[in-house]
This record gives C-alpha cells, sequence and structure tokens, in this order.
C-alpha cells in the first residue's frame, strides 16, 4: 500500500465501494433498514480500529465482511441466530423453513425476482448467508469458509442445500430440475 | 439421484469455478454423457445469476452513505481540526515571536488551547456508546503488555486494590496528541468515567488550565513520563488517580 497516504484514506479507498454491499448483507441479515445501519456503522469502527491488523495483499472484503457477520452475532438477533443447532450433519433431516409463510402456489405464480427474494427469505439463515456470499457477493469458498468459520466443506454442503431449496421453490420458474 | 451422478457439491463447485483443473475435466466428460447432471448444471447457472439479481435489493440513501463515510474516518477528521487549530496556533506564535520580549508566553498559551482541545476531544470520543477501547480489560497484566511495541517507553500500573475508591481500570487505546504516540488508560470512578493520557518528554503537561468545558485536568510527571488526567469526576479524585499512576513509576 503506498505509505504517503494516511491509515483513514487507505482505509476509505477499500472500504467505500463496498458500502452498498455491507449495507445490502445487513439487510439480509438484521431484516430491519436502520438496525441494518447501525450494524454496518458498528462493523466499519471496528474494521477501522482494527485495520492495523488487516494484511495488505489479502482479501479486503472477505475480512470486512467477517468483521460484520461477528457484529451481527454479538447482537441480539446474531445471538439467537448462533444458538440455533444447524443441521449441517444431517441433510436428510433438512427442510426448507418456514414453507407455510411462502405458499408454493403463489410462487409459482410469482415472476422472477419477486418469488426468489421471498424463497431466499424463507431459507434458514445459515443457507441464506451463504448463497449470498457466493452468488451475491461473488466470493470464493475459502472466503466464505474464513466468514462463517466453518470447513470449506460446510460451506460447500450449506450452498448445495440452500439451492437445492430454492430450486424446490423455484422450479417452475426456472424450469429446471431440483 | 444415483451414484453415477456428479454430487450437488460437485455441480455447485463446477458452476463456481471450484474446480481443480483434473476435477473440472472429469465433470465436464460426465456432463458430456449424462443429460440430467447437463440439465442442472443449466439450472444451477439461471439460479446463479438470479439471485445475484434479486438479492441487491437493499440500497443505502445518499445521507446513509455520508454517514458510512464519516464513520471510518473519524480519527482522520478530528486529526484535520486540529491540525487546522495548530496551523493557526502556529501563525500566531510567528506573530509573537516578533514581539517575544513582551508577548511571548502567549505562543505557549495558544499551544496548550490546541492541545487542550484535542485531548479533551479524546476523552469525549471514549464517551461516546459506539466506541470501544482497543484493550476491552481491567487487568494490568494484560493492559500493560499490549502497548509493548507501540510506544517508545514503558509505565506500570498500579495494583486493583492501590486505585482510589471505587476506580476500575476499564481499558487502554493507543492514541495520538500532539502528533506522539500516548497511551489512553481508561478508568471509571463510580459513575464517571476518566481518561488518563501517559506520555513521554514535555509533550502533555503545562496545560495551563484545570478546568475545560466542565472537564477538569489534572497533570503530573514521573520518572521521565508524563500523566494527564481527564474527567468531569471530583478533580479531588481525579488527583488521586493521578497520584496512584505516579505512585508506581
Amino acid at each position: 500500500m503506498p505509505s504517503g497516504r494516511s491509515t483513514a484514506d487507505r482505509f476509505q479507498d477499500l472500504a467505500a465501494p463496498l458500502f452498498a454491499s455491507l449495507y445490502n448483507h445487513a439487510c439480509w441479515l438484521v431484516r430491519d433498514a436502520a438496525d441494518a445501519e447501525d450494524l454496518v456503522q458498528e462493523s466499519l469502527t471496528k474494521a477501522f480500529r482494527a485495520f492495523d491488523a488487516f494484511e495488505p495483499g489479502t482479501n479486503f472484503k472477505a475480512w470486512i465482511f467477517r468483521i460484520l457477520r461477528n457484529t451481527f452475532l454479538t447482537s441480539r438477533t446474531g445471538l439467537e441466530i448462533s444458538r440455533t443447532v444447524f443441521l449441517d450433519d444431517h441433510p436428510d433431516s433438512f427442510e426448507v423453513a418456514d414453507t407455510a409463510s411462502t405458499p408454493e402456489a403463489i410462487v409459482i405464480q410469482s415472476a422472477g425476482l419477486a418469488a426468489l427474494r421471498q424463497a431466499l427469505e424463507s431459507l434458514p439463515p445459515h443457507l441464506r448467508e451463504v448463497v449470498l456470499l457466493c452468488d451475491l457477493e461473488e466470493l470464493k469458498y475459502r472466503e466464505i469458509s474464513t466468514i462463517l468459520n466453518v470447513p470449506i466443506g460446510t460451506v460447500m454442503s450449506r450452498l448445495a442445500r440452500a439451492r437445492q431449496a430454492l430450486r424446490q421453490i423455484l422450479e417452475p420458474t426456472l424450469g429446471g430440475e431440483a | 439421484m444415483s451414484l453415477d451422478h456428479l454430487s450437488p457439491e460437485t455441480l455447485g463447485a463446477l458452476v463456481d469455478g471450484e474446480l481443480s483443473p483434473p476435477e473440472r475435466a472429469a465433470a465436464q466428460a460426465h456432463l458430456n454423457e449424462c443429460h440430467d447432471c447437463a440439465k442442472n448444471v443449466i439450472g444451477l447457472h439461471q439460479l446463479r445469476a438470479t439471485v445475484k439479481l434479486a438479492a441487491q435489493c437493499n440500497a443505502p440513501s445518499p445521507e446513509m452513505l455520508a454517514r458510512f463515510h464519516a464513520a471510518t474516518r473519524p480519527v482522520q477528521a478530528r486529526r484535520s481540526r486540529f491540525a487546522q487549530m495548530r496551523a493557526i496556533a502556529r501563525q500566531i506564535a510567528a506573530v509573537l515571536i516578533l514581539a517575544a520580549a513582551i508577548l511571548g508566553g502567549w505562543k505557549w498559551k495558544r499551544q496548550s488551547d490546541s492541545l487542550a482541545a484535542e485531548v479533551l476531544d479524546q476523552h469525549l470520543a471514549t464517551l461516546s456508546q459506539t466506541s470501544e477501547p482497543q484493550v476491552l480489560s481491567s487487568d494490568r497484566h494484560t493492559v500493560k503488555p499490549w502497548f509493548e511495541g507501540k510506544l517508545p517507553f514503558s509505565f506500570n500500573l498500579p495494583e486493583p486494590d492501590a486505585l482510589p475508591g471505587g476506580t476500575i481500570l476499564t481499558g487502554a487505546d493507543l492514541v495520538y496528541i500532539d502528533e506522539r504516540p500516548t497511551a489512553l488508560l481508561l478508568f471509571t470512578m463510580h459513575k464517571h468515567r476518566a481518561s488518563v493520557f501517559v506520555s513521554q518528554a514535555s509533550s502533555l503537561v503545562g496545560l495551563h488550565r484545570q478546568t475545560q468545558s466542565g472537564f477538569h485536568f489534572v497533570e503530573a510527571k514521573s520518572a521521565g513520563l508524563e500523566f494527564l488526567g481527564v474527567s468531569d469526576v471530583d478533580p479531588k479524585e481525579l488527583a488521586a488517580l493521578i497520584q496512584s499512576l505516579t505512585a508506581v513509576q
């Protein structure tokens, strides 16, 4: 990194292009616009304070998304989720969460993005976040593994089950097989 | 799905570009022969592209973006303000030097005003609920080692029972006062918060003031170090805290 610029300038250069992504991801985590803004603010403050610990040359996006997620996990909503027992080791017992609130009939009749948005909302949080980090944020499995603090194999299995669940809901729209 | 088909994890890794070249070649060879898996790959590509569009649905407002920008440069903003203040102080000092015989003392007065504002600003920043020190600990054996390698000096911290009654060490930060690395020790004193700045040489003491904006300043020197306490607690109690720190140097 250029040494002539201040730490704040270097942090700003890296963080500013990610503000929209961080806020969008925060909205998916907390499901409330005001809480999402607070979460991003707190995460940015923490990241700025810890910026000396960031290793130049490594992926800043993965680093700051991990801070965002860890900050979320210490919030009340995050603590509730972290207490949830995920069924990573029991894929046969997985079912799409809360299907009653997203009746398949509505999903089938709804077109495209709105249907998928609703399907994403119906996913359990630990499946939703992995598909968002992969498909939306285009992070590599290794980076997602670091952000979520789980093995790469768990990232792969969660992705597979998240996509399977989404395709089950959206099969008529996408025209593929689950 | 039969065992002959590619696993969902392999299909996903193929679509995500996560397979190694040999794995990808093997998967491609399978896809050339397996209509079901090929159809699955197409569906996954469709899904991935659609998720990217659908999930990008929460955009921050311009005002929110401005607040995010502000959150990423708190120290920078403060330093800029103080840099301006120092520049003004220097200009004033330059004029005063011309009349040094009569007005020389003003130069130090202006510098001390700037320094007081900088110290007070750092203290006010610690009072913010969203502000967390870099070291959150009441253990002096955690706080003191944290500064190793960060400061050009070392200092001692008193035993908890050597602190004034109702005073607890809550954490510490590394800050820069007048561009010098300075240890910031954070204390709670009953229901008040106190900041104690520890620095080297003649950078802290000499503020020539005891209160500003309702906050009290208490300063002392010991063993080549300077201690400056800032708090809205009773100045006598703040002085006792400073005394407990200088006593162990």
